[in-house]
């Protein structure tokens, strides 16, 4: 569903062109889950964000397919504003490593604030969906909480309910689990893959821990704006 | 500290709010002196050691010069007469100052024999003590006629005699004098000079020239001498020999009379004094406000800074130091840009601020010498004290932070503990300024009862944002997602925004007031105006000439205005004619009256009275009281019922009206006619006049045109209110935009976050700017009661007490919405800068930046 054509990205730093992804291709089934691995600073954020449409390549094209939806190829790569807007809206999203929630409104609302958005472009909002998979990830009792009367790992938990409540066909998460310790990490990301195969959404898990991405159906190692390996 | 470029922008606005701080505070500073000092010597005319003077008794028997005369040659060589006119100056036919200006001779020679006799008395070095005393003896030559001004006054009307002047003039400044008012006997005949101007740095001298009374009676021939003054040093006992000496020897028709502090006008401009004062030290705290924010904003940015010091060992009192000595600096520095910056301005505003003094108060302005070190010790004292204030909070809260790790504070509790006190400081603030307002009538204290009262309004906003938004939240439909998210957010802002929004607050709630009250006053003034000025035309003369006999020959309908000047219980009162006409009746607008029919009879008796606001409020009278006075006619004491109680604005003076009939038309003096003829009327009229040598142009004015001249110099009397009130509500926004930019960095994760879920940057920019206004509407809407229940203190409580006139508040829904409009733009003018700047940020820079 996913094909990254060749795609290369650089930033100048000072006066030299720094190459942080260079005509880095492959491509992703449909109900998938991939774990990125790498140093840091390899890139794996950038690429993230590439698929998220939050930034544009400087060549190369990210083909997505989604049989479901519609039959013909959008080239993430080359959407405006106004596109990467709808695109983030409904098809995809995201968990970052903070910052997930906004900590004014109750639990509950953070989780379907994606789900209304969505409401209002004429999208069924499926609130059975949404109660079912606050259950599935531990956080219906902590429904009316706020955000900030939840421990991180509660709360990274929320962020993934929130970023599942509009049922995207794909789930970007950058190190969701960073700052949690490892016990918890490893919990909150088991979790989060086995969220998404029984929800069929593909999932594109950028992780640090070896353990984790074992976890997942296909491993990616990124070094020197390349793919290393694949294995799974 | 090499900070600065992160910070450069909170310390541009910390430079700029106090800037505008110790500016405007130094401006009304620079005016305060300049106008107190004019009017408190007015009377001592550069003389020290005057005490008493000689004045007629009555009109009808002026002082003469026989008597002055009789007096000296009886040996009381402290006697020196001043003879005193106003007059406008011209050259060739064009008027030069729009004031008039008072032009006072003095008897220089008897003058200087008398001080050389006190101090022969008290010393042997008698010229330098002449010369101590009265220094502006010493501007005066012997030589050559001078007239001594105030090189401000000189300046001006060098300015305006070459801004007037056709190309190919003369060079010589020559000034002519228009006597029609004082003196008509020499009508026609060629321009009368005036000698030389000297000028003279005096803080007594205002718009006078003073000159010797030989010159003096060259110019105005015909004019009386006004007083004597008793120069003397003489104090306790033997200053009391002397005035009763001279008491003895007084002819029946003059008076010795201690010279007045002029006490009615001391007041008055006290009043304006503290308004303008106030007004300034509310543009002073709000400014405060804004250095409270950018302090923090500073902090803010160099949180990391602290922390990398404390870990390198130095203590936190150094850094506290560096940062004192730093904002001290910086208030100098904003200091001097400020007081030179208010020079300017003060020069700028001072005809308008002494155009109010004179057509408001009617008091003379002179032009001051700002004591430059004086005032800048002052305002860099003020301002030092304040901004220190407002850097001890937010630091004292940075040096808690500093010194813990930052603690989870319960928030919801912490929540209610602030409501509460909110609530018990809103209640207390009320109570303290209504028991003030209530039991007190001293000004500067209900001026205080007034800013308290605001101090209420603030607490009982911050108190209540939190209901009041919540409120709003339920009645959004759960289909705006965003609108919803955002008005709970506001409420998060409102905690963090609550010296901004308090900011705002008092300027909406003082912006209302002001306006309420000046458009209630314009209201009144102007339908007063309208209703009092009934007749088709109005002419002013003082001379000589029978103006009735002179109408009656034209055939033209004239009433006559009666003016006797009397001493009521130790104040001024003015006793005037009022005609009896249906005209005239109708005319009348009353502020209490009792029965019309029975009113007017009475009146017409000499029975009833009518008296004005000031002096019923001043003497606390009310309708029905009987008052025992003088008849303007006879002078016996007589009894009198107040029937009627009217408006009289701008008035300084207490008035009485009496029928014609009370008055002796054949002694009796009046300045006003008023007449009622038709076109043909007018033009017979004026030939009448012409042919008595009187020159009418400037001085026979119809209603239309009196009305109009009323009008426009009541508008501009209110500019410089208008003014403030603007410059305060600017300096509110900028406090709000201020708190913005400390907050942007609180929200950029929600923004990022919301973005990230697909919500366009202009939404999101859309969705902060109604954050902020929603806050500043709710500030509006607490403020218009507060706003009109200040109006209501200012028109009844300090009105009443400054100037014994009240009149009705008339609350114009217009108005309100005009000053709500008018708020919101300049909000949004203010701060949609940050707010686009903010939103100009490509959303991955925040992502990166967070995560
Ligand atoms: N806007 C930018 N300007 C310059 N360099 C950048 C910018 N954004 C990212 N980089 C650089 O790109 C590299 C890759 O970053 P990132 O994708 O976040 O790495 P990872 O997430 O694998 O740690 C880093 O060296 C980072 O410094
Ligand atoms: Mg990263």
């Amino acid at each position: 569903m996913l094909t990254i054509d060749a795609i290369s990205k650089s930033y100048l730093d000072g006066t030299v062109q720094q190459h942080i992804l260079s005509q880095l291709s492959f491509s992703i089934e449909s109900g998938v889950s991939v774990s990125i691995r790498g140093a840091s600073g390899s890139g794996k954020s950038t690429l993230l964000h590439l698929l998220a449409a939050l930034d544009t390549p400087d060549e190369g094209r990210i083909w997505f397919s989604d049989s479901t939806i519609q039959a013909s190829k959008l080239d993430i790569a080359s959407f405006s504003e106004a596109q990467a807007n709808a695109y983030r809206m409904s098809t995809i999203g995201i968990v970052f490593q903070k910052y997930n929630l906004i900590d004014v409104i109750s639990v509950k609302e953070n989780i379907f604030l994606p789900a209304k958005l969505n409401a209002q472009k004429g999208v069924p909002l499926d609130t059975d969906y949404i109660t079912k998979l606050m259950a599935d990830l531990g956080v219906l009792k902590h429904a009316d909480k706020l955000p900030h009367q939840l421990s991180g790992g509660e709360q990274q938990r929320v962020a993934i309910a929130r970023a599942l409540a509009h049922k995207p066909r794909l789930l970007l998460a950058d190190e969701p689990t960073g700052n949690l310790d490892s016990v918890n990490s490893e919990l909150v990301s088991s979790l989060l893959i086995d969220t998404c195969s029984k929800h069929n959404t593909t999932l594109i898990l950028v992780t640090h821990s070896e353990k984790v991405a074992a976890l997942t159906s296909q491993q990616v190692f990124l070094e020197q704006g390349r793919l290393v390996s694949t294995s799974g | 500290m090499q900070s600065y470029k992160a910070t450069k922008f909170s310390v541009l606005m910390l430079i700029a709010s106090l800037i505008i701080a110790s500016c405007g505070l130094s401006t009304v500073l620079i005016i305060n002196a300049s106008a107190k000092q004019s009017y408190s010597n007015t009377n001592t005319l550069l003389i020290d050691n005057v005490q008493y003077q000689v004045l007629a008794e009555n009109p009808k028997t002026p002082l003469t010069k026989q008597d002055y005369v009789t007096l000296r040659r009886q040996g009381f060589s402290q006697l020196i007469a001043i003879a005193q006119s106003s007059a406008h100056i011209y050259q060739d036919d064009i008027r030069l100052s729009s004031r008039r200006v008072m032009i006072t001779g003095i008897d220089t020679v008897s003058l200087l024999g008398a001080l050389n006799d006190n101090s022969a008395q008290n010393s042997n070095n008698a010229n330098s003590t002449v010369n101590q005393s009265t220094p502006f003896l010493g501007a005066m030559p012997f030589s050559a006629p001078v007239g001594i001004v105030h090189p401000s006054l000189l300046k001006q009307l060098n300015d305006d005699a070459r801004s007037s002047r056709q190309v190919g003039g003369t060079n010589k400044l020559s000034i002519y004098i228009d006597r029609q008012s004082s003196d008509n006997s020499q009508q026609g005949a060629a321009t009368t000079f005036l000698p030389d101007l000297v000028s003279f740095e005096d803080p007594s001298l205002g718009n006078d020239v003073i000159t010797d009374i030989g010159e003096y009676f060259r110019l105005f021939p015909a004019s009386k001498l006004s007083s004597l003054l008793l120069v003397s040093d003489a104090s306790g006992e033997s200053l009391e020999q002397l005035v009763n000496m001279i008491k003895g020897y007084l002819p029946a028709h003059l008076t010795l009379m201690p010279l007045s502090n002029n006490n009615e006008q001391g007041e008055l401009t006290d009043s304006f004094h503290m308004n303008l004062l106030a007004m300034a030290l509310l543009m002073f705290v709000v400014c405060l406000f804004i250095v409270i924010n950018a302090v923090n904003l500073v902090i803010n940015a160099r949180m990391p800074w602290f922390k990398i010091c404390r870990q390198l060992g130095i203590s936190r009192y150094k850094i506290f130091i560096s940062q004192i000595v730093e904002i001290s600096l910086i208030t100098f520095i904003a200091c001097c840009l400020g007081i030179y910056a208010s020079i300017h301005l003060s020069n700028l505003v001072a005809p308008s601020i002494q155009a109010t003094l004179e057509g408001l108060y009617g008091v003379q302005v002179g032009y001051g010498s700002s004591a430059l070190v004086v005032l800048f010790v002052k305002v860099f004292g003020i301002s030092l004290c304040g901004s220190l204030l407002a850097t001890l909070a937010p630091f004292s809260i940075s040096n808690k932070s500093l010194s813990t790790t930052k603690s989870s504070d319960n928030f919801k509790q912490n929540e209610r503990m602030w409501y509460r006190t909110f609530w018990l400081l809103s209640v207390g603030f009320a109570l303290l300024a209504f028991s003030i307002l209530h039991f007190s009538s001293t000004l500067w204290l209900l001026l205080v009862a007034t800013a308290v009262l605001i101090l209420s309004g603030c607490s009982l906003l911050l108190a209540n944002y939190p209901q009041v938004i919540n409120g709003l939240y339920r009645l959004i439909p759960t289909r705006f997602v965003l609108l919803r998210l955002s008005t709970k957010q506001s409420i998060a802002l409102s905690g963090k925004t609550k010296v901004a929004c308090c900011a705002f607050f008092i300027a909406a709630t003082s912006n209302i007031g002001m306006n309420l009250m000046v458009d209630s006053f314009r209201g009144a003034t102007v339908n007063w105006l309208e209703s009092r000025l009934t007749t088709d035309y109005y002419l002013y003369y003082e001379g000589k000439e029978n103006i009735v006999a002179l109408a009656n020959t034209a055939d033209v309908e004239i009433y006559q205005r009666f003016e006797n000047t009397i001493s009521f219980r130790g104040q001024k009162l003015q006793q005037y004619s009022y005609p009896t006409t249906q005209q005239f009746k109708q005319a009348m607008v009353f502020y209490q009256l009792g029965n019309e029919d029975a009113l007017w009879q009475q009146f017409e008796a000499q029975e009833a009275i009518l008296v004005n606001q000031q002096f019923a409020f001043a003497f606390d009278y009310s309708l029905g009281d009987a008052v025992s006075m003088a008849n303007p006619a006879t002078g016996l004491m007589q009894s009198y019922s107040i029937r009627g109680i009217f408006y009289d604005f701008g008035n300084p003076s207490k008035q009485v009206l009496f029928p014609l009939s009370s008055f002796d038309s054949a002694i009796a003096k009046s300045s006003i006619y008023s007449i009622n003829t038709d076109e043909l009327g007018l033009e017979r009229f004026k030939i009448v006049l012409a042919g008595a040598n009187i020159d009418y142009e400037r001085s026979l004015l119809n209603s239309a045109e009196l009305l109009a001249i009323s009008k426009e110099t009541f508008d501009r009397t209110f500019v410089i209110t208008d003014g403030l009130n603007i410059v305060t509500l600017l300096v509110a926004a900028l406090s709000l935009a201020c708190a913005i930019v400390v907050l942007m960095n609180d929200v950029r994760p929600q923004n990022m976050l919301i973005r990230s879920l697909g919500v366009s940057a202009f939404k999101t920019q859309v969705l902060a700017l109604f954050q902020y206004l929603l806050l500043c509407l709710i500030a509006l809407i607490f403020a218009t009661p507060f706003g009109i229940l200040l109006s209501w203190v200012l028109i009844y409580d300090i009105n009443l007490t400054a100037f014994q006139w009240t009149y009705p508040l008339q609350i114009n829904f217009f108005k309100i919405a005009f000053i709500y409009a008018l708020s919101l733009a300049v909000v949004i003018v203010v701060i949609c800068i940050p707010i686009i700047r903010a939103g100009k940020r490509p959303l991955i820079e925040d992502i990166r930046w967070l995560n």
